[in-house]
């Protein structure tokens, strides 16, 4: 008989799983509640604006139709994460097809940040913003993970399907750029 | 702003924010950082940046309804074995109710249409030098039993078909179950059947 957690500990990603294929429907809930926001704001930072929802929950579907073949081999949040790139990528290019327009231009970004009412001063946070968004769409995608996911190079290189070593020179070329265009 | 030559100290830094250090590398990183101008200016930074980033708009998700929309486990209950006690119980609770009403259909046909050729389930009783008890639907009290007359000579009644242990009935069943895998044989008229189709037609 699997051990479940202690009450009041947050139980892990695993063992939730073993407990929704058990057939216990509250675990599928809080794998959805830990997780569904990071997903949504990451769907979002790849300027996948339109039909977030559509794709967050396209992503926990799938997810959950494939975790017979889920090792834990990298973090339930790093395959959440693949899938929803996946997803992200599949519409794009559906959208580009239909109407045959060019690629999501990197000022797709700009209407996503908002103000940080309270927490950062808007002209910091505008010149923040901006220099985020002048990266190229690979940079700013790994800056998202590191920075703001807190992944390792090994999980951004699975999520993006690179090499963890490109992972790091895509993560030193972003931050080196951000840098220079915040004392411009 | 220039960058710490100590990469590896660098490479911790987003590692500090998310407070994914433990506890000896974060004291580390924290000694250095109190004199590292660099490090301590691109920790802030990574900070201002994190602060933009999680300032993302996201739309309010319905987890409820994404969690409705998920797939159930199904394969998992599928796959599940039943309790052989179960299916055993299961058998032997089908195989009483099938020779109940078979003896009732029987005798009720029998009490309605005459004499009608023995029945497979009485071959399978009369070979066992056993009977089947079953309620008489002419008898005039309430669990009086109707003995099979001698011209009658296979359907007879049990005194208890709940009083057959269970080797009893697994015998049974095995032989229900070859019973099951003969093929059925077209059935023959029968002067019970013109019988009925004379009833309901009124001849």
């Amino acid at each position: 008989m699997a051990s479940y957690s202690t009450p009041g500990v947050e139980a892990p990603d695993v063992e939730l799983i073993a407990r929704w294929r058990a057939g216990d429907e509250r675990a599928a809930t809080m794998l959805v509640e830990r997780h569904a926001s990071s997903v949504a704001r990451y769907v979002a930072s790849m300027g996948g604006r339109d039909g977030e929802e559509e794709v967050v929950q396209d992503t926990f579907v799938r997810a959950f139709g494939a975790l017979d073949s889920f090792r834990g081999d990298s973090s339930l949040r790093t395959w959440l994460f693949t899938i929803a790139r996946r997803l992200v990528m599949d519409r794009r290019r559906a959208s580009r097809r239909q109407r045959d327009t060019a690629e999501l231009q990197d000022g797709d970004l700009a209407t996503e940040y908002d103000a940080l009412d309270g927490l950062v001063a808007e002209e910091a946070h505008r010149t923040m913003q901006r220099a985020i968004e002048r990266l190229t769409p690979m940079q700013r995608e790994v800056f998202t993970l590191r920075v703001n996911d807190g992944m390792s190079y090994k999980e951004i290189a699975d999520v993006v399907g690179t090499t963890e070593g490109a992972a790091r020179v895509h993560y030193h070329n972003a931050l080196r750029q951000v840098k220079e265009r915040l004392h411009d | 702003m220039t960058d710490c030559p100590n990469v590896q100290m660098r490479e911790r830094l987003p590692d500090l924010l998310h407070d994914a250090l433990d506890a000896s590398d974060r004291a580390a990183l924290e000694a250095h950082l109190a004199g590292c101008a660099d490090c301590a200016a691109e920790l802030a930074v990574l900070r201002s940046a994190r602060h933009v980033m999680s300032a993302v708009r996201v739309p309010v998700l319905d987890t409820a309804s994404i969690v409705a929309a998920l797939p159930r486990p199904v394969a998992l209950h599928l796959s599940r074995t039943v309790p052989r006690r179960s299916r055993t119980i299961f058998r032997i609770a089908a195989a009483v109710s099938f020779i109940s009403l078979g003896g009732i259909s029987v005798a009720v046909a029998r009490s309605f249409f005459g004499d009608v050729t023995s029945t497979s389930v009485d071959s399978i009783l009369a070979g066992r030098g056993e009977s089947l008890q079953v309620v008489s639907p002419v008898a005039g009290n309430v669990g009086e039993t109707a003995q099979s007359s001698a011209a009658v000579p296979v359907l007879t009644m049990h005194p208890s078909v709940g009083a057959l242990d269970d080797a009893d009935l697994e015998s049974l069943l095995d032989e229900l179950d070859q019973l099951e895998a003969t093929p059925l044989a077209e059935p023959e008229s029968t002067p019970g059947g013109r019988a009925i189709a004379s009833a309901i037609l009124g001849s």
